[in-house]
């Protein structure tokens, strides 16, 4: 009798304990939302046939109306700490190129990727949901218009545009077999003093081999991964 | 989790009304994301039995060996031989993961099978083989300030759903 008793007492408290955390916002914060699209999760190849879903890389930050880097606001764990399993050294620039090149830092191999030894102290370091994400912004010395970017990327996300053997020099290489595939896609939206609610709009995508920061605004070749986000709403409390 | 109640309620029911024998083990086991040393003792029966364990795992954001875990559990050897015993158990315990991102200790329920075929002089080695389902998932809150905003975020930490392990045993 008492072994049934303290375990039901153990199984309600640890039942009980499985707390959901909240976000509680005021007057002036800003909500961003983040929808998981149909391609969120992706098939990453591991070994024999098998593969794992995984979800992509992303980073948010903030910019000025010049287009002057102000602050990364979240990015994924994999990018900001050079964290990437198996990648034999492989830095991945391809990975979200906008966001290094807007960003400015240049580390120690003179790319603009933070690294193990340097990771990203700017901005939250997370691990990449598997669902929808939500993320409050307090500004406190924000003037507006502020602009609001993101940028997600996958890797190994090949079509028949950026193919897997696609060469090094080529215009659709995006790192060879471990790459991209699909280059980042970028989504931006301005805040105005007046703004109340947003939407994030697709823009372009970034450089498939993450040679330079520019932003390709013809996205015709890029298929699953327009639909990595389903949308991202900006929310002014 | 619903699962996870009815075989630990199970288990209790089986254990009702027996007696036990002195037997004890040691253990380890290894999985692909976590390492345990265990303890099991008989209770109230030779067939029933509890254990303890501790470990350390490789499932949260860093993916190193050495986020925590530790619990206990019983089980009940549903089906034995003299060289082979096939038992189902269930437990509680905690896993704390380990990194500078954020912090959070996470309850976990566990329910499976074990089992376990002994070898050696008077039976006192024994391989282990386990596995089972896991549940343990707990949302945490990172926070980040610069000059310009203050950033927060709630992220979810989840415990890897289903487990395998192998492992060895020794009996005294």
């Amino acid at each position: 009798m008492v072994t049934w008793n303290i375990w039901i007492f153990a199984c309600m408290f640890f039942f009980l304990s499985c707390e959901k955390e909240d976000l509680s916002f005021v007057n002036g914060d800003i909500e961003i939302k983040i929808e998981t699209g149909d391609h969120w999760l992706h098939n990453f190849p591991l070994f024999l046939g098998l593969t794992k879903k995984n979800p992509p890389q992303f980073a948010i930050w903030v910019e000025d109306t010049s287009g002057n880097y102000l602050s990364t606001v979240f990015v994924t764990y994999k990018i900001a700490t050079e964290g990437w399993q198996a990648n034999k050294g492989n830095r991945r620039k391809e990975s979200l190129p906008h966001w290094c090149h807007q960003r400015g830092i240049v580390y120690e191999d003179g790319l603009l990727l933070p690294t193990k030894e340097h990771p990203l102290t700017d901005g939250i370091t997370g691990a990449t949901p598997k669902e929808d994400k939500t993320i409050k912004i307090t500004p406190i010395n924000l003037e507006k218009p502020f602009v609001i970017k993101a940028e997600f990327n996958h890797s190994v996300d090949f079509n028949d545009n950026y193919p897997k053997n696609a060469q090094e020099g080529d215009g659709n290489y995006s790192g060879g077999g471990e790459g991209s595939g699909q280059p980042g896609v970028i989504y931006a939206t301005t805040v105005y003093p007046d703004t109340k609610n947003a939407i994030l709009e697709l823009i372009g995508h970034s450089s498939p081999d993450g040679s330079t920061g520019d932003i390709y605004p013809d996205m015709q070749k890029l298929t699953s991964a327009k639909s990595i986000v389903k949308s991202i709403i900006l929310t002014i409390k | 989790m619903k699962k996870i109640f009815i075989i630990i309620l199970l288990t209790l029911f089986l254990s009702h009304n027996t007696k036990a024998q002195d037997k004890r083990m040691v253990s380890m086991r290894v999985a692909i994301n976590q390492i345990e040393l265990g303890f099991q003792h008989n209770i109230l029966s030779d067939k029933l039995w509890a254990d303890v364990y501790t470990g350390i795992g490789n499932q949260d954001i860093n993916s190193s060996f050495n986020d925590f875990t530790i619990g206990l559990g019983i089980g009940f050897n549903a089906f034995s031989n003299k060289k082979n015993r096939f038992a189902i158990n269930s437990g509680i315990g905690l896993y704390i993961p380990n990194n500078t991102y954020y912090s959070v200790t996470v309850p976990i329920l566990n329910a499976g099978v074990l089992y376990l075929r002994l070898f050696g002089k008077k039976d006192k080695h024994c391989l282990l083989v386990s596995s089972g389902y896991r549940y343990g998932k707990r949302d945490y809150k990172q926070a980040y300030s610069s000059d310009i905003a203050n950033v927060s975020t709630i992220g979810t930490f989840k415990i890897s759903p289903l487990y395998f392990s192998i492992g060895y045993g020794f009996n005294f």
